[in-house]
């Protein structure tokens, strides 16, 4: 899964995206609302993390231009502004769900996994695929109900095709979810963690189509 | 006397009656003196008659050889008299007098006894060795009589003018003040929200009072939102590093309870003061419609309330307008909608209507409800319900706060069929205007 972060405060920017990546997530972060724009235009995030307010282009500004554009991620805004006429201002925009300052970053993680489950179209809590199972409040994965040991690399590949199990996923569409932007994507290194997937969860549950990409069946 | 009208009419009234007064009694002096002087005229043409009717007879006895011929003298006892006297006798007397007389020096009373006006002259004639005295008198009452009957129709306009006057004085104090009464309903209006600034007045005199008060106005008001905007954006601006350490503390030194109540501390404190910043900025003449208020807050909740399954609905009768700022109203029934869909098994329903000048918002859900003794404790500011689930008891607390400062109440009750009843008792504006 990946994130974008957008929050102008060096220091919980850090914070945040410390916990994303500790979370299993791909992380960009930009504390310019013109780059945020840009970059929530440009890439295919599961999710965006915005600040409201953004000195310059505010974070509505930047979300107006997102929806605008046409792109449907899901936005968890993060406000100081706690007054219900400013949240609804927020909904109006398009923003998913917000999170008032000062929060503990486990709830924003948890309503960002929340978002990006939903956003995959999952009414419930846990995703399922056969007999494997993925918990993403908790970042979990079950294979007939026992745990399964990943690496967080692992994780988060598998993480991204649990919520799209079914569907072809082409390995630029995995790279472009799994590697931020700081990281030299490797088709090759990919290829290696879906080996060591199969490796672990079973061969027959991840397809090879060639030419194509992959597609996790429920198996 | 507090009543300027009425100090005005007085003053005015005053002087107006004074000055009648004063006029009325010289002109009724005046007339006095004329109808006075009349009658000396006529007394005096009787003596000169009575001088020239004298002769003295051949023993040098004067007699009064042709009485005046005025009937006025032949009535009895009219006080219309006259009379020669020589040496203390009276030698001829008008017909009126009878067997009477006027006294030896012609300065008796009168045989009825009535105040009488006299004129006297001493003539000698050729002749005679001591001087004849003639005496004419009138009846004052007579006197008197004409100088009332003159003075009547004077008294009448005078009183006329008098009333007038005091009626013109009135009716100038009354009208000369309306646009000072009518500036007090303009403020007064101002005040519940029906004006925005005092309306331009017609009246040279108060034009640059309006514009003074318009000017304090729109002063006071950018002063009272310049220190909100700057209690606001400190509060907000404070909440990021307040994020930064919270979550630092909470990473790096998880044992550093005390630290973290001081984080939290400072939080609520934060929340406190944005709360009074905004409780402060009660605007005087706000006037918001509910239904998007409630909209708004439906919408915010949405998320919350599908991710429990919980249906939220409106029920909004007519259109009600709340005598406040959109913001406060949307407070109120967020923090109280917020709790709801938290508690809500199913169902969170928010009803709005006006009932006369009050605006009554209930928000019902289907939860466990509330024991007795945790509605007082879930209205004290910052006391929690649920300690694992932070800020719940806030929202009541807020709640509260902000329907006082607005006149208003809040009442929680238990819901028909289980469940939570709180219900807002806020004042409410007219839909229309």
């Amino acid at each position: 899964m990946r994130a974008l972060i957008v929050e102008d405060d060096a220091g919980l920017a850090a914070d945040l995206a410390e916990a994303f990546r500790e979370a299993g997530f791909a992380v960009d972060t930009t504390g310019c609302g013109e780059e945020a724009a840009h970059l929530g235009e440009a890439v295919a995030y599961d999710i965006a993390i915005l600040d409201i307010g953004l000195p310059g282009r505010d974070g509505i500004a930047v979300l107006r231009a997102w929806r605008d554009a046409g792109r449907t991620l899901p936005v968890l805004a993060l406000t100081a502004r706690d007054a219900w006429a400013d949240k609804a201002q927020a909904f109006r925009a398009g923003v998913d769900d917000y999170v008032t300052k000062p929060f503990f970053l486990p709830e924003v993680i948890l309503r960002a996994r929340t978002l990006i489950r939903r956003a995959a179209g999952h009414a419930t809590p846990e995703i399922a695929a056969g007999a494997l199972r993925h918990d993403p409040e908790f970042g979990t994965f079950t294979l007939d109900e026992a745990p399964l040991r990943l690496t967080a690399f692992e994780a988060r590949v598998l993480g991204y095709m649990m919520h799209h199990a079914g569907r072809v996923l082409s390995r630029t569409e995995i790279s472009e979810h799994v590697y931020d932007d700081g990281v030299d994507r490797d088709f090759g290194s990919l290829e290696v963690v879906i080996r060591r997937l199969r490796g672990k969860i079973g061969p027959e549950r991840i397809e090879t189509l060639r030419g194509r990409g992959y597609r996790l069946v429920a198996i | 006397m507090r009543s300027l009208r009425l100090r005005l009419a007085v003053l005015a009234g005053a002087f107006a009656l004074l000055g009648l007064a004063v006029g009325g009694s010289w002109v009724a002096g005046a007339v006095r003196e004329a109808v006075t002087g009349r009658f000396e005229a006529e007394m005096q043409a009787v003596l000169v008659a009575l001088a020239a009717g004298l002769e003295a007879d051949g023993t040098g006895a004067p007699v009064l050889a042709r009485p005046p011929a005025d009937p006025k003298f032949l009535p009895p006892l009219s006080g219309w008299y006259w009379a020669v006297i020589a040496e203390g006798e009276t030698v001829a007397a008008a017909p009126s007098l009878g067997y009477d007389d006027l006294g030896p020096d012609g300065t008796g009373p009168d045989p009825r006894g009535a105040v009488l006006q006299r004129r006297m002259r001493d003539v000698t004639l050729p002749g005679v060795d001591e001087p004849v005295r003639l005496v004419v008198t009138a009846p004052a009452a007579e006197i008197t009589a004409a100088a009332d009957a003159a003075l009547a129709p004077l008294r009448a306009v005078l009183g006329l003018i008098a009333l007038g006057l005091v009626g013109a004085i009135a009716a100038q104090a009354w009208l000369g003040l309306a646009p000072l009464r009518r500036l007090a309903r303009d403020i007064g209006r101002l005040r519940d929200g029906t004006l925005d600034r005092l309306p331009q007045a017609r009246h040279s005199e108060l034009g640059p009072v309006v514009a003074e008060l318009n000017d304090l106005i729109a002063h006071n008001r950018r002063l009272v939102d310049r220190a909100r905007r700057d209690a606001e954006d400190l509060s907000h601006a404070l909440k990021t590093p307040l994020s930064v350490v919270t979550n630092a503390l909470d990473r790096h030194a998880p044992q550093a309870e005390a630290a973290r109540g001081a984080a939290r501390l400072m939080d609520r404190l934060i929340r406190h003061r944005l709360r009074r910043a905004r409780a402060a900025h009660i605007a005087h003449g706000a006037r918001a419609p509910i239904a998007p208020v409630i909209a708004d807050v439906a919408l915010v909740l949405a998320p919350a309330a599908r991710a429990r399954g919980i249906a939220l609905s409106e029920e909004i009768t007519g259109t009600p307008v709340f005598a406040g700022a959109a913001e406060d109203a949307a407070e109120m029934i967020g923090a109280l909608a917020e709790n709801a869909v938290r508690w809500a098994r199913s169902t969170v329903t928010l009803t709005a209507r006006a009932e006369g000048p009050t605006l009554r918002i209930t928000i019902t859900d289907d939860g466990p409800g509330l024991p007795p003794d945790a509605v007082a404790a879930a209205r004290t500011r910052g006391t929690r319900l649920d300690c694992t689930d932070p800020g719940h008891g806030l929202g009541l607390a807020i709640a509260t706060d902000l329907a006082e400062a607005h006149g208003g109440t809040l009442t929680l009750a238990p819901a028909r069929g289980g469940g939570l009843a709180a219900t807002l008792c806020l004042p409410a504006r007219a839909a229309a205007g």
